[in-house]
């Protein structure tokens, strides 16, 4: 009994292990961006952080960083609706104000998207004012030729043009308030 | 009215086609052919002006494109269908459609009637009838492969194991895996050198390029890139490596006897796939997120200038005109 339970626990975690780096389905974007009246140094002062994303992401419960803001460093976000997933910094400038990353470690029930790689970025605007862009060029959570409807291009576009918009708009509140 | 429309539509890409077509005979430049994933399309462009003479419809989700080594025959894989596109190069307007097993992604001609093909949901390379779309061949391969090339000199196929973190070597007659190797993380882009001595494989997570020698299948060395490099190239002299950094947005070029960076150029959002042309004068890299493609001198690498080209480009190559 034991035995069989064992068995029937691992071979479950063969079913879950379904590829996470995607390439032959049709790679999806996510473009957003938020004008912020704060001066750039503001708004990346409180982004430039890798681990430090619970601070300005409502939807985020905890963000626990290893390595970092240097390549390779890693965040684990754990969302506040359940599940968690892991990001990896490839690159860092922070003379420029930007940093990219990508979804090492995927949670496809929590959050649709099995891979993505995503940059985001503050820029001079108007009046001394920000631009933040946030963009990621993503792959649907299901990578087979039939997902369901929760796992499919549309899911994966809505769950991180979601959580991007909530980032934004959460620091926008905050740079502006201080 | 719809079909009324399509005629036109279809009068009109016959005309351009035939203005492109006595251009051609003329400047014979090579063709730039573009794949747009999300459009279900493939763009022609004039190589010699920079130009679009068409854009033709192939069906949903046109990933990789191959040409055959005459420049006769384009391959177009539609990995989410099961399908592969043949473009006749001489009459642009009527793909024709094969149909195939599993996920077919990157792929190879090897000018004798057969297609290598990845599929990268079942593992395998598959050797395809490029006539019929016939399965001659299956072979079990590494995880997820992605692109594929060949090297005719020793014939033998490469396939990137993008999962696998290796390099199957596939010799093109016994159809056998003779040897896999072990390169760095996440292979997914390959070239061969135009004398067939050498292959070059970007690893998109370890951010580095590995330069096999395709015969011993000893590793020369490994090149530290920008981050996620995405595409690779050589010229056609053999002497200058480009290889494409996703995430860096940035196209390295590298000494090929030395393996040393010569210069690093800045291109559009997301940049993936490259091809240079026959001469060596022009590279072209599609830029997926900005929907652009960069034209960069072949000699510098310093970009010319950028093209409109659409959201959703995946994959390009570049072909004799005809």
């Amino acid at each position: 009994m034991n035995l069989l339970r064992t068995f029937a626990f691992h071979a479950a975690l063969l079913l879950v292990a379904v590829p996470a780096q995607a390439h032959g389905p049709t790679p999806q974007k996510v473009e957003e961006s938020i004008t912020i009246a704060a001066a750039p140094e503001t708004v990346w002062a409180a982004v430039k952080d890798f681990d430090r994303l619970v601070a300005w992401n409502p939807l985020v419960e905890s963000s626990v960083g290893t390595g970092g803001n240097e390549a390779g460093g890693e965040r684990v976000v754990v969302l506040k609706s359940g599940g968690q997933f892991t990001d990896s910094l490839d690159e860092y400038n922070d003379k420029d104000m930007f940093y990219s990353y990508r979804l090492a470690t995927p949670d496809i029930d929590a959050f649709p998207v099995s891979f993505y790689s995503s940059t985001l970025a503050v820029k001079p605007g108007a009046g001394g004012g920000s631009e933040v862009t946030w963009d990621a060029r993503l792959y649907r959570a299901d990578t087979g030729n039939f997902p369901s409807e929760t796992q499919n291009d549309q899911a994966a576009i809505d769950a991180v043009t979601a959580f991007f918009q909530a980032g934004l708009k959460e620091l926008k509140i905050k740079a502006e308030g201080e | 009215m719809r079909t009324r429309r399509s005629g036109y539509a279809l009068l009109a890409a016959a005309a351009v086609f035939v203005v492109s077509a006595c251009t051609a005979a003329h400047a014979a430049a090579p063709l730039l052919y573009v794949t747009n994933q999300s459009a279900g399309s493939v763009i022609v462009i004039d190589t010699a002006t920079d130009s679009q003479l068409a854009t033709l419809s192939v069906g949903p989700g046109p990933a990789m494109i191959a040409a055959s080594p005459g420049g006769r025959h384009l391959y177009v894989t539609h990995p989410e269908k099961g399908r592969i596109t043949v473009i006749d190069g001489g009459a642009l307007g009527r793909p024709r459609n094969l149909d195939v097993p599993g996920t077919p992604f990157g792929l190879a001609s090897a000018g004798d009637g057969r297609l290598f093909v990845s599929d990268w949901n079942r593992d395998l390379l598959t050797v395809v009838d490029s006539e019929t779309g016939a399965m001659l061949s299956e072979i079990k391969v590494g995880r997820a492969p992605a692109q594929v090339v060949l090297a005719p000199q020793s014939r033998r196929a490469f396939v990137a194991n993008r999962e696998g973190d290796s390099i199957s070597v596939v010799d093109m007659d016994r159809l056998v895996v003779i040897a896999t190797v072990g390169v760095g993380k996440a292979p997914f882009a390959l070239a061969v050198s135009p004398a067939g001595d050498r292959v070059y494989v970007a690893n998109v997570q370890s951010s580095d390029v590995s330069v096999l020698d395709a015969r011993s299948l000893e590793n020369y060395g490994t090149v530290r890139v920008g981050a996620m490099p995405y595409g690779v190239a050589v010229a056609p002299d053999g002497t200058r490596l480009f290889v494409v950094n996703q995430q860096s947005g940035t196209v390295n070029v590298l000494d090929a006897a030395s393996l040393v960076a010569t210069r690093r150029t800045s291109v559009g959002k997301y940049p993936e796939s490259i091809a240079v042309l026959p001469d060596g004068s022009k590279a072209y890299v599609i830029n997926w997120m900005s929907g652009d493609l960069s034209v960069l001198d072949g000699e510098t690498g310093r970009e010319l200038k950028r093209l409109q080209i659409g959201e959703g480009a995946r994959g390009l190559v570049v072909a004799p005109s005809g």
